[in-house]
């Protein structure tokens, strides 16, 4: 009877974490495989790997950073792909949606600045871009990504730091639009 | 806003506008789909409970006589239902040999395979379904329990695995899916040149040895062909080192086998039923330690696509995981020397009981 509850417990709790964290554990895959149909499986293995820690008796206190951790040694357990992965004709050639809000006008200038922030991300060295998007895409804070790479803090937080002073030499000077 | 002050903003802002900039999501029905799917697996893997030993018994000698009578997916279908969460779940630790290996290979096995949404994502599993085969055998190897049976039976189940991986690539092909195909193909390459290793010793010709992905390729039924059986005078280790051709295939294959070493190593020492004394034993997780390292800095190298460091690294990560598998035996002929002197009187084992570590330190330094 005790088991029962725990199995229910268990299965609540997982289906909470697949709901919250399911499409950005979905994301985060595809922009480092680049590929849909493969980060679709790859997003349902970390899942079920998750849910085989719990059953052996793991206790996941915090899922965001674990289901994190899981894919991202996916990733390089299943999956090294070599080839480097470009946001913009990712997002752009299989049709994701961008941020549409606002008249048309608006909207092709805001679309023109995420291509021009894709682009830069684009073009960050891999040593600062995977931390990079964990912190700024994935929000994760340092100590997590530090988990997840396995990276000290120190280096994650200076990696961020020169990052983004990357990203933003990358992106120039002043923009002649205003958003 | 200005990009100029885009970075000086507060991270939230930041984070809005990458988040914006990089939006990705699965649509309503691939979301709603794979739900299903997890919800099914939650129930279909329940977490464990305690197994009485009895009803562990029954049902394997149910199951026996049914495989017996049935095609594989009819007995996965029907036992799926049969067997229960908590027998599926107690067999997923079984080695060949244990009561309960029968459901854990043709069943939770079985029926996570049709959990496999796609041609890649199937193939991807009976790749790890031949790890776990490799991992089997390492186990098996460093308990001193691998003979010629067990090494058959793990065999015939490597090449089912690598067959319907096989038959993945092929369907892959005909839907124009190169990249996967080869990626498969690479994975076979791999696997193969690991058993290689782990299952079948190593060929006194290393260098004739090394199948590549592309003669893996070419028949459908390779896995069956390559097979190469066990010649034990060499080191495992040596063959793959020497059989590396540089290839995808041959450095993930070094890294499969060093993996599958590894993770035998880790359970094999954690289960504490091993005889080891404590300096082997310190020294056997030493070797570890060590061989997880080198695994680790090979990945790295791999996933900056620095190929050659990766061999090299995942070389090191063999033999440092190999060398535990010597430790442990040298361990056991010891203790086997250890109890015949036990034998001869009582002295002798009280001179051991004072001298235990001192001796396993002497043998040490002399390797």
């Amino acid at each position: 009877m005790e088991n029962t509850s725990q199995q229910e417990e268990g299965e609540k709790a997982f289906l909470v974490a697949y709901d919250q964290f399911g499409d950005a554990i979905f994301r985060f895959l595809t922009m480092k495989i680049a590929d849909r149909e493969i980060a679709r499986d790859l997003t349902q293995e970390t899942f079920t790997r998750a849910w085989d820690y719990c059953r052996e008796g793991g206790v996941i206190r915090e899922w965001k950073p674990f289901l994190y951790r899981t894919a991202y040694n996916l990733v390089v357990d299943v999956y090294r792909k070599k080839k480097s992965v470009s946001l913009d004709s990712l997002i752009d050639d299989e049709g994701f949606a961008v941020s549409d809000d606002g008249a048309d006008k608006r909207q092709t200038i805001v679309r023109a600045e995420m291509t021009r922030v894709r682009k830069g991300i684009d073009r960050l060295d891999s040593t600062y871009r995977d931390i990079i998007l964990l912190r700024y895409i994935e929000d994760l804070p340092p100590k997590d990504i530090a988990r997840i790479t396995g990276l000290s803090e120190n280096v994650v937080s200076v990696r961020i730091h020169r990052g983004v002073q990357k990203l933003r030499e990358i992106l120039g000077p002043d923009e002649k639009t205003n958003l | 806003m200005k990009f100029s002050n885009f970075f000086k903003q507060h991270d939230q802002d930041i984070a809005a506008k990458m988040q914006a900039a990089t939006k990705i999501a699965m649509n309503d029905a691939e979301r709603a789909n794979m739900r299903v799917h997890l919800s099914e697996y939650t129930k279909m893997r329940p977490i464990r409970a305690a197994e009485p030993a009895g009803s562990v018994r029954v049902v394997y000698y149910s199951v026996s006589t049914f495989f017996a009578r049935h095609s594989m997916p009819v007995v996965a279908a029907v036992l799926v239902l049969a067997v229960g969460g908590s027998t599926a779940a107690a067999a997923e630790s079984a080695l060949p040999g244990e009561l309960l290996y029968s459901i854990k290979v043709h069943v939770t096995e079985e029926v996570r395979s049709t959990l496999a949404t796609s041609p890649k994502a199937k193939a991807d599993w009976e790749m790890s379904r031949a790890e776990r085969r490799l991992e089997e055998a390492a186990i098996l190897a460093l308990s001193g329990k691998l003979d010629d049976e067990t090494r058959a039976e793990l065999n015939t189940n490597l090449d089912a695995h690598m067959r319907s991986a096989g038959e993945s690539r092929e369907q892959l092909k005909d839907e124009d899916d190169f990249d996967d195909a080869s990626e498969i193909e690479t994975n076979i390459g791999a696997v193969l040149l690991a058993r290689q290793n782990i299952l079948d010793g190593v060929r006194k010709d290393a260098s004739s040895a090394a199948p590549t992905a592309t003669s893996i390729a070419a028949t459908s039924d390779a896995a069956s062909t390559m097979s190469l059986r066990a010649v034990p005078e060499v080191r495992p280790q040596m063959q793959i080192k020497k059989g590396s051709d540089g290839s995808e295939a041959a450095v993930r294959g070094q890294r499969t086998a060093a993996k599958a070493r590894i993770e035998a190593a880790k359970k094999f020492l954690d289960r504490g039923q091993n005889n080891l004394t404590a300096t082997t034993s310190a020294r056997a997780r030493e070797q570890l330690k060590n061989a997880t390292e080198a695994l680790s800095s090979g990945d790295t190298d791999a996933t900056r696509g620095d190929r050659a460091e990766a061999s090299l690294h995942f070389d090191s990560a063999l033999e440092a995981a190999t060398e535990i598998e010597t430790l442990v035996s040298d361990s056991n002929d010891s203790n086997d020397d250890s109890d015949d002197n036990d034998e001869d009187g009582a002295r002798d084992g009280d001179k051991r009981d004072d001298g235990s570590i001192e001796v396993d330190i002497v043998r040490d330094l002399l390797e």
